[in-house]
């Protein structure tokens, strides 16, 4: 996959089809890989694909827009851009998309509980990694340390591409908000607790914002001082507030990616939010979105008899 | 304050073609309703952003009322239609995360319906006084 990748990017470079390309290199880290927006044939030798590239790449077209941009695109990836051309931040022609089949990303947070000590290396073979720490060493099986957004992704291969590489995968048949609708049958009470545990670790770092493809504008409405909307600080009144708005901001223009629970350093389960308004939306206005770039997003239309019944 | 007296506070965004002239005409008929509202007059129901919902209870306000024109209504064609939508999105996920249901309301009030006005601050009132204070504005003290 890695050598494909490198040969077609290096191809359209020389072709003058792209004048820069998203892609994913090593991290500093060895549990970790970094994305990164090269501008050369030369920046390729960098590139790395394995299991670790949960980041989605997306997230970095609106900051091109002007530039020939090749990208490397999973299916959540490819689902972004659709998103992001039905918002106009980014032009179809402008894109020359690579999607890959994919067979879903691992969890680190998840290896790094189970192995335990630092790891110092991770090398990757078809299906299964092998960390490395300083005495010990440990082979995990890539489908059972799946994330979370990755056991439940029911568009494994690209919506939109202009080719693609890799075996077709099938996506996740059965419902994918399981655990939402379970979550829903407890008491009100019971959820107010469940997310204030949660929240209460939130030390605001926006990872999960800046992490995240739709989360496009100049400036957030936390950054903004002008109306001041919310403090700075760990106050749990602002932290319900930022989690509350940012997750409303994603109604009918998430693609469950996971990318903002990943990035999160806290570990706090942000996806039972956006997840549950996915659900919302695909139930009451049969939405979802980034399938196809001339849907209208569900927030942006209406139906004279959409739901009515909670309003006197 | 005593949990049997509390007066709650709540903050009402009412559309300026009906549901504010419907206040006006409630007034004007000398139709009598508890006065726990504060109203701030907006162009339209759409103009609502969700987010002066959760600004308003983050500060400690005990309840919100939204009110606009009846679907059809909309004095620019579909801002209410829009409104719906976000409203009930906005209102299903401040459920899911615990905050009470009755905190925040809805309502569809031309500008002849003062008697409904009326009616529906009463109902939100007491909906609110049930519900006593805002928690949100408590969490910090919880636990």
């Amino acid at each position: 996959m890695e050598v494909k990748i490198k040969e077609r990017l290096s191809q359209l470079f020389d072709e003058q089809k792209i004048n820069c390309a998203i892609i994913f290199e090593k991290g500093t880290m060895p549990d970790k890989n970094a994305p990164n927006i090269i501008y050369n044939k030369e920046g390729l030798n960098n590139l790395v694909w394995n299991s670790m590239n949960w980041n989605n790449l997306a997230n970095y077209l609106p900051k091109l827009l002007g530039k020939k941009i090749g990208i490397v695109a999973k299916g959540c990836d490819s689902r972004s851009i659709v998103l992001l051309m039905q918002e106009e931040k980014v032009k179809r022609e402008d894109l020359y998309i690579i999607g890959i089949n994919c067979t879903g990303m691992i969890d680190m947070k998840k290896i790094a509980k189970d192995f335990g000590a630092e790891i110092s290396e991770t090398i990757f073979e078809k299906d299964s990694v092998k960390v490395k720490g300083k005495a010990s060493e440990k082979e995990y099986k890539v489908k059972d340390f799946l994330l979370e957004s990755c056991q439940v992704c029911k568009y494994p291969s690209p919506v939109i591409y202009d080719e693609v590489l890799g075996e077709q995968v099938k996506g996740f048949e059965g419902d994918n908000y399981q655990d939402i609708t379970e979550f829903e049958k407890l008491s009100s009470e019971e959820r107010r607790e469940y997310f204030y545990k949660e929240l209460s670790g939130c030390i605001r770092c926006y990872a999960c914002r800046n992490s995240c493809p739709s989360c496009y504008c100049q400036e957030c409405f936390v950054d903004s001082n002008q109306p001041k909307w919310l403090e700075k600080g760990q106050n749990i009144d602002d932290i319900f507030f930022y989690h509350i708005v940012r997750a409303y901001h994603m109604v009918g223009r998430c693609v469950d990616c996971g990318s903002c629970q990943n990035a999160c350093p806290m570990d706090i389960n942000i996806l039972k939010l956006t997840k549950k308004l996915n659900k919302d939306v695909r139930e009451l206005y049969k939405y979802e979105c980034g399938l196809d770039p001339k849907n209208t997003p569900a927030l942006s239309t209406f139906e004279p008899d959409d739901y009515n019944e909670f309003i006197k | 304050m005593s949990e049997q007296n509390f007066e709650p506070k709540i903050l009402a965004f009412l559309c300026n073609w009906c549901s504010y002239a419907g206040a006006d005409l409630a007034g004007t008929s000398r139709i009598q309703y508890p006065p726990n509202i504060r109203v701030v007059r907006v162009p339209c129901s759409g103009r609502v952003n969700p987010l002066y919902i959760i600004k308003a209870l983050k500060d400690g306000i005990d309840g919100v009322l939204v009110s606009g024109c009846h679907p059809g209504d909309c004095h620019y064609q579909s801002g209410n239609y829009y409104a719906r939508r976000k409203f009930n999105m906005i209102k299903n996920l401040l459920e899911y995360m615990g905050i009470e249901k009755g905190r925040i309301h809805f309502s569809w009030v031309s500008a002849s319906e003062g008697g409904k006005f009326a009616e529906v601050v009463k109902q939100v009132t007491e909906s609110i006084k049930e519900l006593g204070p805002n928690k949100m504005r408590l969490f910090q003290n919880i636990k």
